[in-house]
């Protein structure tokens, strides 16, 4: 019993994570039609801000994290401005609409190694670990749970409540969740297609980023954690159905409890259960659980 | 025997009904004009007939065949072919290739003798070549032929995009406002290329918003409106129905 | 078979011709000309690289963009490898075994992943291009992560021993002529016009009757198969295979050599940068550490500022495929970008 509330909890803190990483990648696609390849060096950035937070100014951890959301989010913002926003420009009206999907992807892929080989260059590879700011293990009922797996449930669900007031509350976030690639809707509601793309952007790496930093304090902070974790990030993403919310809530949590109970049981192949059960899936619905077609 | 008969057709996206129990017949070689107040279905209808869409209800058949199901490309082998409200075409591309494209379903020759490029594959490419000339020689834009499309003024946009859907040889052509954005004398020249392609044995659906043009050029004339089929008739009967009236007195003062 | 040996776009011309019949003269003679074997085996490593970079432009000019391009080099590798360590039958078998085994896995990857088109597609072909690395490193028959070793040399064939590099190098560059052979034959026939239209407009594309996912599949299985061959071809030239090798960065790699090329170029566009990424590292003694920031970076900056790649720099085309902007590409391009 202890077991497997044990490994609910694992499952559910991992799909939380997944969730946010996710929840991040669909906010820029829907806006930007960006695909983020380079959502997973945010992530390990978003941790490294909190490492640094934490440790070197010893700002708690509340602080520490919200640290990690802003300066990865500012991070998205300039990558953005810097990087996308040209290639959209760029982007004469003659253009299948696809080239602009297929070169920002291309391009965030160069800015995935770019932003990872920087890191490594700069961090060097020692691993950081921050002792343990929730070593506890929480008794609930009979039940022994580590504090640190609830703490991120509870955490994560509190930035998705955030995120939801933010999409559904404000008026750049309703713009957000209704633009099409047109822009048309968003300049509807007074607010310029670029401020849009850019907040979704921010937003989106801000996600990220705070991923990292709930991760920070439980696990320790490695370079290879975004190359690890994007992967992980799509296959929920397609299972899920890309483009879609509830499909992506729905993909991390499931994909995060099967890998839970599939490490238990059967081990590295869990991963590759995974795999299958996606292929399968998409095999009779190509959309994805939920997913509607983005194309 | 309709070329084209419509029976009950209904589209719900989600709440919105944009065709509502829908029933018509398209006979053969007749122009019919779809006219309807913006918002009133009749693009979504095209979507219907051309499969790029699923009903919720109803069928659609098709020289007999009930076309439930089938995906666009197979709709367009059966012989129906489109243009779309906005230039739809390769634009980065020359309008020779454009139409060239548009012959895809003459292909005879079996894939690999193209790919070998023996010499029937090349006969055929050939003999399509020509097909184009000649498609560009009748809507009277061969002298444009190797102009890239994106470069094209707007009048020439539409008409081209007719020439490309008319290299499918269809039986059945549905014309979405092809007219939007000409002047008078693009939308006179481009009314005279509709009559000679009905000529050719086309049967031809179109939705415009030039009622002048409507008039002169259709046979029959379906009306829609909040995707409800509310008139169907003569030229003349439709212009002096009072709902019809009322349906676009009504969205104008809106 | 009438032979274009030219790229995409058919410039026409005689002068094109021979100066393709004096680039595979040089080529041929190149062994004879060069004595040393590690310069040989970057000529090697030139030509599968130019290979597999043409496979991502053939997925590419169907609209498709995949991150999996070393999915099916590492199939052909393995399947080539593990047939001759494992039942001991010559290379000579093993490569067209390999490769059926290649085009028919395709085939069916394919099956699932050609229904989706655009982010999806490209997040599958990431997702299987892992699945296959994990694959064969979690599985110990497949030599799991430390790989397969001794993987034997092909066998001596009309009297041509496979000692040293040379016959590597003229074996490599057969395949890579026949390749480009096939793959212009495709590019100008009526499939290279029917995998632009789906690239260009696959809206458009249907209402003519394409039948999108079939030209995506066939795009697919004809892009995996040259893979699948020089897989083969690599297991049993470095006669040794680890799953890193094809992991992710490998397919980013493939993905490269045609953005730094020109992707509108769809054969001479890969050829160019890979022979670029090839030698030019060399030749600046870019280091180990140094060479995945250059990549990544080389990505992002062509993408950002010139599209075209080297190619598109070079020949600013008349035809304006180019990805900088379509309109009126007789103006330079320094004027378009100062201008917006």
């Amino acid at each position: 019993m202890e077991l497997f509330a044990q490994l609910i909890v694992n499952g559910l803190a991992l799909g939380m994570l997944y969730l946010l990483i996710v929840l991040g990648m669909d906010i820029i696609m829907r806006a930007t039609k960006i695909l983020n390849f380079a959502h997973g060096q945010i992530y390990m950035l978003g941790a490294f801000a909190f490492y640094f937070v934490y440790s070197q100014f010893g700002l708690g951890f509340i602080l520490s994290l919200i640290a990690a959301g802003l300066l990865t989010g500012l991070l998205g913002l300039l990558l953005y401005l810097g990087v996308f926003h040209t290639i959209q420009k760029r982007m004469a009206s003659g253009m299948p609409f696809s080239y602009r999907l297929l070169m920002s992807a291309m391009a965030s892929v160069g800015l995935m190694m770019t932003l990872q080989q920087a890191a490594v260059l700069t961090f060097g590879s020692k691993e950081r670990g921050i002792p343990n700011v929730f070593p506890q293990l929480l008794t609930i009922g009979k039940v022994q749970l580590p504090l640190a797996r609830l703490m991120i449930i509870a955490v994560s669900l509190a930035i998705c409540l955030g995120l939801y007031l933010l999409m559904y509350k404000t008026k750049i976030g309703k713009a957000m969740r209704a633009v099409s690639y047109d822009a048309e809707i968003a300049s509807l509601q007074g607010i310029s297609p670029t401020r849009l793309f850019c907040v979704s952007f921010a937003v989106g790496c801000g996600l990220a980023g705070l991923a990292g930093g709930i991760v920070a304090p439980v696990f320790s902070v490695t370079l290879d954690m975004g190359t690890g974790i994007i992967f992980m990030a799509f296959l929920v993403m397609v299972l899920g159905g890309m483009g879609s919310y509830k499909g992506a809530v729905i993909g991390a949590i499931l994909t995060g409890l099967l890998l839970s109970f599939g490490y238990q049981f059967i081990g590295g192949l869990g991963q590759l259960a995974v795999f299958i059960i996606v292929i399968v899936v998409l095999t009779f619905r190509p959309g994805g659980i939920l997913g509607k077609a983005l194309d | 025997m309709a070329l084209l008969e419509i029976r009950g057709l209904t589209k719900n996206f989600s709440g919105l009904t944009a065709v509502n129990d829908v029933s018509m017949d398209i006979l053969e070689f007749e122009i019919l004009g779809l006219i309807g107040p913006n918002g009133a279905g009749k693009t979504t209808l095209f979507n219907l007939i051309s499969g790029y869409i699923r009903p919720t209800q109803g069928r659609i058949v098709f020289n007999e065949e009930d076309l439930a199901g089938l995906r666009a490309d197979e709709i367009a082998c059966r012989g129906i072919a489109r243009t779309f409200q906005a230039s739809t075409l390769f634009m980065q591309e020359t309008l020779f290739n454009n139409v060239f494209t548009g012959f895809h379903l003459s292909y005879k020759q079996a894939g690999w003798k193209a790919l070998f490029h023996t010499a029937g594959a090349n006969k055929e490419e050939a003999g399509i070549k020509k097909s184009v000339i000649e498609i560009l020689d009748f809507m009277g834009l061969t002298d444009l032929q190797n102009e890239l499309c994106v470069n094209l003024p707007h009048g020439h946009q539409r008409t081209a995009g007719v020439c490309v859907a008319l290299a499918t040889k269809p039986k059945l052509l549905l014309l979405d406002e092809p007219m939007t954005g000409m002047n008078p004398s693009e939308t006179l020249h481009m009314t005279s290329l509709i009559r000679k392609i009905r000529e050719r044995g086309v049967a031809i659906v179109i939705v415009e918003h030039d009622m002048k043009a409507i008039m002169d050029l259709c046979d029959r004339i379906v009306v829609l409106n909040y995707g409800n089929k509310i008139a169907e008739g003569l030229p003349q009967d439709v212009k002096e129905n009072k709902e019809v009236i009322e349906a676009y007195l009504g969205k104008e003062e809106n | 078979m009438v032979k274009h040996l030219t790229k995409a776009r058919e410039k026409g011309g005689r002068s094109k011709h021979s100066l393709i019949g004096v680039a595979i003269v040089v080529l041929i003679l190149i062994p004879f000309v060069i004595e040393s074997p590690y310069t040989i085996h970057l000529f090697i490593m030139a030509f599968v690289a130019v290979i597999l970079g043409m496979t991502f432009t053939m997925l590419f000019s169907s609209g498709q963009i995949s991150l999996g391009g070393a999915a099916p080099f590492a199939i052909g590798a393995y399947a080539s490898a593990l047939l001759t360590l494992n039942f001991k039958i010559s290379f000579w078998l093993a490569l067209p075994a390999a490769t059926i085994i290649t085009g028919i896995l395709a085939l069916g990857i394919g099956w699932v992943l050609c229904r989706h088109a655009g982010a999806a597609f490209v997040v599958l072909t990431m997702v299987f291009g892992l699945v296959i690395v994990q694959t064969v490193g979690q599985v110990e028959e497949f030599g799991g992560w430390g790989g397969l070793t001794s993987i034997p040399r092909p066998d001596t064939i009309a009297n041509i021993e496979f000692v040293g590099k040379t016959p590597y190098y003229y074996l490599i560059l057969f395949v890579l002529l026949i390749v480009i052979l096939i793959y212009n034959a495709f590019y100008t026939s009526r499939f290279g016009r029917i995998l632009r239209a789906i690239k260009l407009s696959p809206h458009l594309a249907q209402s003519l009757g394409i039948n999108l996912f079939r030209y995506r599949l066939m795009a697919f299985v004809v892009a995996a198969i040259p893979a699948g061959i020089v897989g083969s071809f690599y297991a049993h030239y470095a006669r040794a295979i680890v799953p890193d090798t094809f992991g992710g960065w490998a397919s980013i790699r493939i993905q490269l050599y045609p953005v730094l090329g020109g992707l509108d170029y769809y054969i001479l566009g890969p050829a160019v940068g890979a022979i670029i990424m090839t030698f030019v590292p060399e030749y600046l003694r870019i280091t180990k550490e140094v060479e995945p920031i250059i990549t990544g970076l080389l990505l992002l900056l062509i993408i950002v500022f010139f599209p075209g790649g080297v190619l598109g720099v070079i020949f600013r085309s008349g035809r304006a495929m180019s990805l900088s902007g379509g309109i009126n590409k007789t103006r330079s391009w320094l004027i378009k970008k100062i201008s917006g």
